[in-house]
C-alpha cells in the first residue's frame, strides 16, 4: 500500500496521492468487484465510482484500501437491493422457502456471488470484506461503525449458514 | 493483505472456498482511460453538489458561465489543436424522477473552417448523415490532461476527417461501456437525421441544426437519455430516471418528436415500474419505431419486452417464445427490405451464450422461428446486432478485457452463422457496436480505445480499418 493514512501527513494535493492509489489498487478492486457481480463493465464502474469519492474524500480518509473496498462493498449491496436480484439468486442456489440448504451438488460451481447472495442482506457487507477481502475484524468494524463483538456475531452466523451449502463442494 | 482469524482453518470449507475465490480475483486494466473516467466523474460529483447547494442561484451563475465561455473562447486554453469552438454541456443538477429536463439554452461559436482531428481522438459512435456524410463521436485529451468528447465529420465517405467541435466539461465513457447508461453529463453517442442536424446523447443530450458546429440543450421528459433514433423525419428516444452503475431505476420513457422540434417533452408511452433499465435500444423499419428493452423487473413481474410504437401508445412486437428469463430480446431493423428480426438468448456454457433468431414479414404481429442456437457468440458482456437486408445479418460481443468477445455473419438470414470471411483483428475486449447504413455495408466499432473503425463493403464477408484520428 503506497500509504497507512492520507491524514496522517496532511493533504497537500489528494490528485498525486490517489493516482498513486490507483496505480496499486484500482485494477485488483475492479477485478474483485467484476468477480462478485459476474459483470465486468460493472466492476469498472464501481471501483470508478469508489476512487471518485475517494478524491472528494482523501482528506478524511485513514486508511485508504480498507476504505476503498467498504465503499464499493456498500456500492454492490445497493446494487443487490437495487435490482432486486435476491430471489432469483435464492432460486439459482436451491434454497428451500423454509431456509434450510438443499443437499449441495458437488457437480455446482458455486461462485462468491451465489454465496454472498444467499446471506440475509444485514450479513453480507462484512462477509465481502472479511472473508473475500481479506480485511481483519477490527478493521471491518473500525469501517462499519460496529464493535469487534458484533461484527464477529455476524461473522460467527454468516459462516454457519455458509459452510452449510458449501461443505463438499470443494 | 492482512492475515485474518478464519487463516488458522485451512481444512474449512468456508475457508477453503474464499481462499480459492480471493485467488482467482482478477486484475483488470488500470489504464489512463479509466483514470480519466475517475477524474471526470470527481469533477462532475462536486458540480452536481454544488448546484444544489446554490438552489435558485444556479440558473443565473450557468448563464453567466456560458456568456464567459462563449466571449472568452478564444482566450481560454484550447483543447490540443486549439480549436476556438467552446461550449457547455453543463451538468445538470439532480431533479426529481419524471421531471422534465429543461436547462438554458448552450451557445456556443462557431468553428474555424478546418481543424484536424487530433492523433488522440478514441472514437465511440459513427452516425451517417447522408450518402458519403458521416459523423464520429470519440474522446480527445483536452487541458489538463481530462478526456472531452468531440465530434468529426467527414464529407467523402471516411476518406478525410475534419473536428467539428469539442464538449468541453462534458463527461465520457470508456467505449467497453458504449450503449450502457452513462449519467448525468455523460456523451458517447451521435446519431443525424439529415446533414444539419443531429444529437449527440449518452445521459445528457444535446442538439445541433447547423451540422455540428453548434449546439443547444434538448429539453426532455424524463432522466438520462438511454438511445435515439430518427428516420429523417421523427426523432425517438427512449429516458430512464435514477442512473448510475451502468443502470437506470423506475420508469422506461418513450418519447417521440419530429426532427425540426427544439425539444422533446411529449411521451409517447412508458414501460412497466420499478424496473432495472440496462439498456433500450431504438430502431426503425419502414416507418415504425421500435424499443427492444434489457430491463429486469421486479420479482412476481414479467420484464418488458420489445415494444412497437403506435399512434395510440405502445404494443408489444416481440415473439412471445422469445426470451424466457434467458435476457433480453433485441429487434433487428434491416436498412432493406420487409423483414423484421428479432434475437434472444436461449442459455449458455462455457463462456458463451447462444442466441435464437426470429423473423417477422408483418412488422411484428407474427414470427417464425429461424434458428435456436446457430448464433453463438463469446458472453463478454455486450451483443450488437445489424442487418443490411433480410438475408445478411452481423452480430458481435465485447466489452470484457479478458474474453475478447466474437463476430459472426449471417448471409442465409439468421440460419446459419459463420465468421466473416476475412474478419478483422479481434480486439482485446472485443466490439462495442455494428450498424448497417445501407446498402452492402456495415460498420464495427470496438470496444478497445481505438482512432478509428471497421467498415464490409460486402455484406460483412471483407473489412478494413477506417482512421478517424490524425486524419
Amino acid at each position: 500500500m503506497p500509504r497507512a493514512s492520507a491524514r496522517a501527513s496532511g493533504r497537500q494535493d489528494a490528485h498525486p496521492a490517489v493516482r498513486a492509489l490507483y496505480d496499486a489498487y484500482y485494477g485488483r478492486l475492479a477485478g474483485w468487484t467484476a468477480k462478485l457481480l459476474g459483470d465486468t463493465a460493472l466492476g469498472h464502474d464501481f471501483a470508478t465510482e469508489a476512487f471518485a469519492r475517494l478524491l472528494r474524500d482523501y482528506e478524511t480518509v485513514d486508511e485508504p484500501q480498507a476504505w476503498l473496498y467498504t465503499v464499493t462493498a456498500n456500492l454492490v449491496r445497493d446494487h443487490w437491493r437495487k435490482r432486486g436480484r435476491e430471489q432469483a439468486a435464492y432460486q439459482r442456489v436451491g434454497q428451500d422457502v423454509d431456509g434450510s440448504w438443499p443437499a449441495p451438488d458437488p457437480a455446482t460451481v458455486i461462485t462468491v456471488r451465489d454465496v454472498v447472495l444467499a446471506l440475509p442482506e444485514r450479513l453480507r457487507v462484512a462477509v465481502m470484506l472479511h472473508y473475500y477481502a481479506d480485511l481483519p475484524v477490527t478493521v471491518v468494524a473500525a469501517r462499519l461503525g460496529k464493535s469487534e463483538g458484533a461484527v464477529k456475531r455476524d461473522l460467527f452466523d454468516a459462516r454457519r449458514r455458509m459452510a452449510a451449502r458449501l461443505e463438499g463442494v470443494q | 493483505m492482512t492475515n485474518t482469524t478464519h487463516d488458522a482453518h485451512h481444512t474449512d470449507p468456508v475457508d477453503e472456498f474464499f481462499a480459492a475465490q480471493r485467488a482467482d480475483v482478477p486484475t483488470l486494466v488500470a489504464d489512463e482511460l479509466h483514470w480519466q473516467r475517475v477524474l471526470g466523474r470527481a469533477r462532475r460529483s462536486r458540480g452536481r453538489r454544488w448546484m444544489r447547494y446554490a438552489a435558485g442561484a444556479a440558473a443565473a451563475v450557468i448563464a453567466g458561465t456560458v456568456g464567459w465561455q462563449v466571449v472568452g473562447g478564444g482566450a481560454s486554453p484550447g483543447p490540443e489543436t486549439s480549436p476556438v469552438t467552446i461550449t457547455t454541456a453543463q451538468p445538470s443538477p439532480d431533479r426529481p424522477p419524471g421531471t422534465q429536463r429543461s436547462t438554458p439554452p448552450t451557445v456556443t461559436s462557431a468553428p474555424p473552417a478546418t481543424v484536424p482531428v487530433p492523433a488522440s481522438f478514441r472514437l465511440q459512435s459513427v452516425s451517417t448523415a447522408a450518402d458519403r456524410t458521416l459523423l464520429a463521436l470519440g474522446t480527445i485529451t483536452c487541458p489538463g490532461g481530462t478526456l472531452c468528447p468531440a465530434l468529426a465529420a467527414s464529407g467523402d465517405d471516411g476518406g478525410t476527417w475534419r473536428q467539428v467541435h469539442v464538449f468541453t466539461g462534458a463527461g465520457v465513457l470508456p467505449p467497453s461501456q458504449a450503449g450502457r447508461p452513462g449519467g448525468t453529463g455523460v456523451l458517447s453517442q451521435v446519431r443525424f437525421a439529415n446533414t444539419s442536424v443531429g444529437w449527440v446523447y449518452g445521459g445528457d443530450i444535446l442538439r445541433t441544426t447547423d451540422g455540428g458546429a453548434t449546439w443547444q440543450d434538448y429539453p426532455h421528459a424524463g432522466g438520462d437519455v438511454l438511445d435515439l433514433a430518427t428516420d429523417g423525419t421523427d426523432v425517438v428516444l427512449t429516458t430512464a430516471d435514477r442512473c448510475s452503475g451502468g443502470t437506470c431505476s423506475g420508469t422506461l420513457r418513450v418519447l417521440r418528436a419530429p426532427i425540426t422540434a427544439t425539444s422533446a417533452t411529449d411521451v409517447a408511452g412508458t414501460l412497466g415500474r420499478g424496473l432495472t433499465i440496462s439498456a433500450a435500444p431504438v430502431s426503425w423499419h419502414r416507418g415504425q419505431a421500435y424499443v427492444s428493452p434489457a430491463a429486469i423487473a421486479p420479482a412476481g413481474v414479467a420484464a418488458p419486452g420489445p415494444v412497437v410504437l403506435r399512434a395510440d401508445g405502445l404494443r408489444a412486437a416481440g415473439p412471445a417464445s422469445c426470451g424466457r428469463g434467458q435476457g433480453p430480446t433485441q429487434l433487428v431493423a434491416p436498412a432493406a427490405g420487409t423483414t423484421l428480426f428479432a434475437v434472444c438468448p436461449t442459455g449458455g456454457a462455457a463462456g458463451h451464450l447462444g442466441y435464437a433468431v426470429h423473423a417477422s414479414s408483418d412488422a411484428g404481429a407474427t414470427w417464425r422461428l429461424v434458428s435456436s442456437e446457430a448464433l453463438v457468440l463469446v458472453n463478454a458482456g455486450t451483443v450488437a446486432l445489424a442487418a443490411a437486408d433480410a438475408g445478411t445479418l452481423l452480430a458481435v460481443s465485447g466489452g470484457g478485457p479478458d474474453l475478447h468477445g466474437s463476430m459472426a455473419l449471417s448471409v442465409t438470414g439468421g440460419e446459419r452463422w459463420q465468421a466473416p470471411r476475412t474478419a478483422p483483428p479481434l480486439p482485446d475486449r472485443g466490439w462495442a457496436w455494428v450498424g448497417a447504413p445501407g446498402g452492402s455495408t456495415f460498420y464495427a466499432v470496438a470496444a478497445d480505445p481505438s482512432g478509428g473503425y471497421w467498415k464490409s463493403t460486402d455484406r460483412g464477408e471483407t473489412w478494413a480499418p477506417l482512421t478517424v484520428a490524425g486524419r
